[in-house]
């Protein structure tokens, strides 16, 4: 190759000085007190994650590291110095300056009081967590007068918005209902919802982009619905299991899980955990295997692994007959 | 025929019942942030003696209930509890007694003005709580059946 060959053949005149990467967005470290503590934390932190840093431990329901805030449960507020109202530190990130308390008496009335309307109206006997939190706060559910009758199949789906019958004053009304059982994988117990949005995020958006549930109907009757109410195989579900994968109160559960409970065989306890890689693709996302008696009976997988981010799909979820046959 | 001014409500369904005594409480942002009052959406609504001020409260409760979205849970299952609250105290038939249904008022009250997300579930509370502080809406012994 020559001078004289065109432009497009000659090769390229070499670097003066070698390529480098670009230079990773650079974050500040900012300065906010928590509880009289001073505290420097990334400025891309949220309140939450800025108490956790130093130990404060912010109780959270319908928060997961994998999904974005949506901040409906409102158990994780604070008092935030200058704020009217409490802050969700789930989902506000921190500023410089911020003076915040986590335990003041308001912060304990109102998580006391959410735990209290959780507790009251909703089912939370596969919840550990909220019950751990209940007694934590000192929440009393039973002082809202007895809990009002379960309502037939269908009546709570049926309800229109903006309506409802004036109540007598003699219970308090909960959003219990039969159980939904349509498919062979999963059991949907409305009942136990406390309609945390994690499933519908994690069905939309935030991890299979499916969009098969989503909130239906308002206010005390708003519920966890697929489109018109059709059955789940109907619907435009997969079958991943994400949705039960996020759920905080088992109100979405494996079929096998749900059969355990009922016949009164589940047993945490007498659960082993096993970490292995998924058999069927080149992904390679990680599983948890729960193993109770020598068999499989549930699988999940953790959330801070990147590969998946605890999100798995059909094969990897349901998929592990084979290991018994 | 003039009958007796018992109380006046100011500012719509999250506004401020007042008694008898705020008769000359000039409709101003001054005026009425003087008084405590929720000027809101600057309704005034007076009632006579012939009204029964617990039907009031009561389609002010059962409106926010139908209203709240249910997207945050002090706004969603608050406004039903304070129904709840409000039927019971109506009906003769209290939870532990007047003063302590008045005290869960308060509490209710309170994580849905500190902890909602939106205004609805903030003021869902103030008509309800503003008219057990100024007046005295279901007296003890007062029972509807």
């Amino acid at each position: 190759m020559s001078t004289s060959d065109p432009i497009w053949f000659r090769p390229p005149p070499r670097a003066s000085r070698p390529a480098t990467a670009p230079e990773e967005p650079s974050t500040e470290q900012i300065e906010l007190v928590i509880d009289d503590r001073d505290i420097r934390v990334d400025e891309t932190s949220t309140i939450l994650e800025a108490c956790r840093s130093v130990g404060i431990d912010t109780p959270t329901l319908c928060h997961l590291e994998n999904l974005t805030p949506v901040n409906a449960c409102r158990i994780c507020v604070v008092e935030l110095e200058g704020s009217r109202t409490l802050v969700p530190s789930c989902s506000r990130r921190v500023e410089a300056g911020m003076e915040i308390r986590t335990d003041s008496e308001r912060v304990r009335l109102a998580r006391r009081m959410v735990l209290e309307f959780l507790g009251s109206s909703v089912d939370l006997s596969t919840s550990p967590q909220a019950q751990a939190y209940m007694q934590r706060y000192g929440a009393r559910p039973d002082r809202y007068g007895p809990p009002s009758t379960t309502a037939p199949r269908g009546d709570r789906d049926a309800r229109e918005a903006g309506h409802h019958s004036v109540p007598a004053g003699t219970c308090a009304e909960n959003v219990g209902q039969p159980t939904k059982v349509d498919n062979e994988l999963y059991v949907r117990d409305p009942g136990k919802c406390i309609l945390c949005y994690k499933c519908v995020e994690a069905c939309g958006e935030d991890a299979q982009n499916t969009f098969a549930i989503a909130v239906a109907g308002r206010g005390f009757d708003a519920r966890i619905s697929t489109e018109a109410n059709v059955p789940l195989p109907e619907s435009a579900c997969v079958f991943c299991g994400n949705c039960i994968g996020v759920c905080p109160t088992g109100a979405l559960m494996f079929s096998s899980e749900h059969t355990m409970r009922e016949a009164e065989t589940w047993d945490d306890s007498r659960q082993k955990k096993t970490d292995t890689i998924c058999p069927y693709c080149g992904v390679g996302c990680t599983l948890t295997l729960h193993v109770q008696d020598n068999r499989i009976v549930k699988v999940t997988s953790p959330l801070d692994i990147e590969v998946a981010n605890g999100h798995l799909c059909i094969k990897g979820r349901f998929g592990f007959k084979f290991v018994e046959d | 025929m003039g009958r007796a001014f018992v109380p006046s409500y100011w500012g719509g369904a999250d506004g401020t019942f007042v008694g008898p005594d705020k008769r000359g409480l000039p409709l101003t942002f001054e005026g009425t942030r003087a008084a405590g009052v929720s000027l809101s959406s600057g309704v005034v609504m007076v009632l006579d003696d012939e009204v029964d001020l617990g039907d009031v409260l009561a389609r002010i409760a059962a409106f926010f209930r139908d209203e709240t979205c249910g997207q945050c849970v002090p706004c969603r299952i608050g406004t039903v509890r304070q129904e709840e609250l409000l039927a019971r105290v109506r009906h003769g038939r209290p939870i532990g007694g007047r003063s302590h249904e008045l005290a869960l008022l308060a509490e209710i009250g309170q994580v849905m003005r500190d902890a909602s997300i939106c205004g609805l579930g903030q003021t869902a509370s103030n008509a309800i709580e503003s008219a057990f502080a100024n007046l005295d809406p279901l007296p003890e012994g007062s029972t509807k059946e």
